[in-house]
């Protein structure tokens, strides 16, 4: 204890460290009392934070898109060439716009009357079941998973889209999860080039982020509609807003959780701090006697309950780090995919941890430093 | 002159309804280099007069002087330290702290002030001078009565103190270890450090150079 370096430059650190080793299953069960509260405050945040990460992940395509159609005091129902170049005017990311049109369509077994789009680069929009989607096109046909399976046709195989002759180069995921805009299970995708009488209703606008789409959707909204909302401009703002404050609130009802276990283990460290101040009456008599001020008195127990807590913390980091590890692996594939979020409830449960230890010891340490030598030293 | 001395000193309790006078009045003063032996039956106010002149306690009328000047007046805080720098404590139960070793026993009052840098070689000097020096390392359960005390005396001069005020120190004692105790406490005496103790063991008395009664709050002329 006055050997080390560092014990001599902190003597009551080490003195404190000593005292906690006498009862040592006590002390390690308060330890573990404040590393489950660090525990459920980090990773139950840490979890609240990867699965609003993965969730926004599965989104991405969506949020960062932005959809102009014809407004409810529009005088037209197409996106001509002109509206076109005007939403391209003030879009300061790509625009495609989404013609559609309905035709007779020809498989193996039947044909049928089905749905048919012309989008450049699909592959922003819809994810293959089968194929694969290319980037740009002028050939070939997307089929939806429903109209694939009424038709009886695959990969490789060809349709007839009134008529014309198209090699399907993939059947295309149910329920378009890729973007979730717009529905394809039951058309057909082909390129513009190949739709003579599609008529563009809406235009998608595809940003790099979120933040971006919220943005180019406000400038378009100001550039092309006066008084009358003669475009609609879609964004999902609104919608992630709606989100985030349901996962903020799920959130902070997690943490609750979390914060009420930390606050049943800074009740044990208060108990465990008030036992070892009577257990050691005399002894801290001793100490005040040699010459140990109320101070040092009170420096030294806030010392052992803030060792409690550090130690107790620490180790609630280390589990923390591993858990919140197993749920990104598990949310985001990735283990080491911390958000900043993540990051922030790991901070947050060791502060938390840390000050409720420290406060914990506050009063048994007040109690030990005031207690009069004189009485704890009666024989 | 006296290192420390009770002038006219009054200590009186509430207990209940009643005032206890546990000291009606004592004169005492403590010369260099002497062993003083207090002695006297239950409550005659022997452990209240320790209590005093190690400034634990203050008293209700008179004074205690510490080296020429009077300790009242003074602050918890200064008392405190005036306590660290003058006065060594031996107690009956010898009261060392079980997660130390005999050494760091020895270091705990120079733990929070003054010069650390020697006090390593200071701790293992004074263990060496309560015959100790090899027993360092070990616990005080690994201690036999004996040894603890004579650690707990070690540890009570580790300051340097004016004086050490030891209460009952061999009561928790056999003959043969109270003995070799009590040469401890002559050999101190004899370097200059006063030694007063408080004590019931006629053992003591036979060691000490004066032995002082105190019976119901007073000092029994000889």
């Amino acid at each position: 204890m006055i050997d080390g370096r560092l014990a001599r430059r902190f003597p009551l650190a080490a003195f404190a460290r000593r005292n906690l080793s006498r009862a040592r299953a006590r002390t390690i069960l308060a330890m573990a009392g404040i590393t489950i509260g660090v525990v459920a405050i980090a990773s139950l945040g840490m979890f609240g934070a990867a699965f609003e990460a993965s969730f926004f992940q599965s989104v991405d395509d969506a949020t960062r898109t932005v959809m102009v159609a014809p407004g409810e005091d529009a005088d037209f129902a197409t996106l001509d060439r002109d509206r076109l170049d005007r939403i391209r005017r003030y879009a300061d990311a790509p625009v495609y716009p989404r013609y559609s049109t309905s035709a007779t369509v020809e498989g193996m077994k039947q044909s049928t009357g089905a749905r048919v789009i012309a989008i450049d680069d699909p592959g922003q929009f819809v994810d293959a079941r089968s194929g694969r989607v290319p980037d740009t096109w002028r050939s070939g046909a997307l089929v939806g998973d429903g109209l694939a399976t009424d038709l009886g046709v695959g990969v490789g195989d060809s349709v007839r889209v009134d008529g014309e002759p198209h090699r399907v180069v993939a059947v295309l995921e149910p329920d378009n999860p890729r973007s979730g805009l717009f529905n394809t299970d039951d058309a057909v995708l082909l390129p513009r080039e190949r739709v003579a009488d599609g008529t563009a209703t809406r235009a998608y606008v595809r940003a790099d982020t979120p933040e971006e789409a919220f943005s180019t959707a406000a400038r378009l909204r100001e550039a092309l509609n006066g008084r009358d909302q003669r475009y609609e401009v879609w964004d999902a703002e609104s919608a992630i807003r709606q989100i985030r404050d349901q996962l903020g609130l799920i959130n902070t009802f997690l943490i609750g959780i979390g914060g009420v276990s930390l606050l049943v283990a800074s009740v044990s460290i208060l108990n465990v701090m008030l036992m070892s101040t009577i257990e050691r009456r005399e002894e801290i008599g001793v100490l005040r006697a040699v010459g140990y001020r109320r101070r040092d008195i009170l420096r030294l127990m806030l010392g052992e309950a803030a060792l409690l807590g550090l130690v107790g913390s620490l180790a609630g980091v280390t589990l923390s780090v591993l858990l919140g590890m197993a749920i990104n692996a598990e949310l985001l594939a990735d283990p080491l995919a911390f958000t900043g979020e993540a990051l922030l409830y790991l901070g947050l449960g060791f502060l938390f941890g840390t000050g409720a230890s420290f406060l914990s010891g506050l009063y048994p340490a007040w109690k030990a430093a005031n207690a009069r030598p004189v009485e704890a030293l009666r024989s | 002159m006296a290192v420390i001395s009770a002038v006219d000193a009054v200590k009186t309790y509430e207990s209940g309804s009643k005032t206890v006078r546990a000291l009606a009045g004592v004169d005492i003063a403590v010369d260099p280099g002497e062993f003083v032996a207090i002695v006297g039956p239950s409550g005659s106010g022997k452990s209240t007069l320790l209590n005093l002149l190690g400034l634990l306690d203050e008293p209700t009328a008179g004074r205690v002087v510490v080296d020429g000047s009077p300790a009242s007046e003074l602050s918890t805080r200064e008392r405190t330290d005036l306590r660290r720098r003058t006065v060594g404590f031996v107690f009956q139960s010898f009261f060392l702290v079980p997660t130390l070793t005999a050494r760091e026993n020895v270091a705990v009052p120079g733990l929070v002030r003054g010069d650390r840098a020697d006090l390593l070689d200071r701790t293992a000097d004074l263990l060496d001078r309560v015959g100790l020096g090899d027993r360092g390392d070990h616990y005080p359960n690994e201690l036999s009565g004996g040894q603890k005390q004579r650690v707990a005396i070690a540890r009570s001069l580790v300051n340097d103190p004016e004086i050490v005020l030891a209460d009952e120190p061999t009561g928790n004692l056999d003959h043969d270890t109270g003995a070799q105790v009590l040469d401890v406490f002559d050999d101190v005496a004899a370097d200059g450090v006063p030694i007063l103790a408080v004590t019931h063991d006629e053992q003591v008395t036979e060691y000490a150079d004066r032995t002082v009664r105190l019976v119901d709050g007073r000092i029994e002329s000889p």
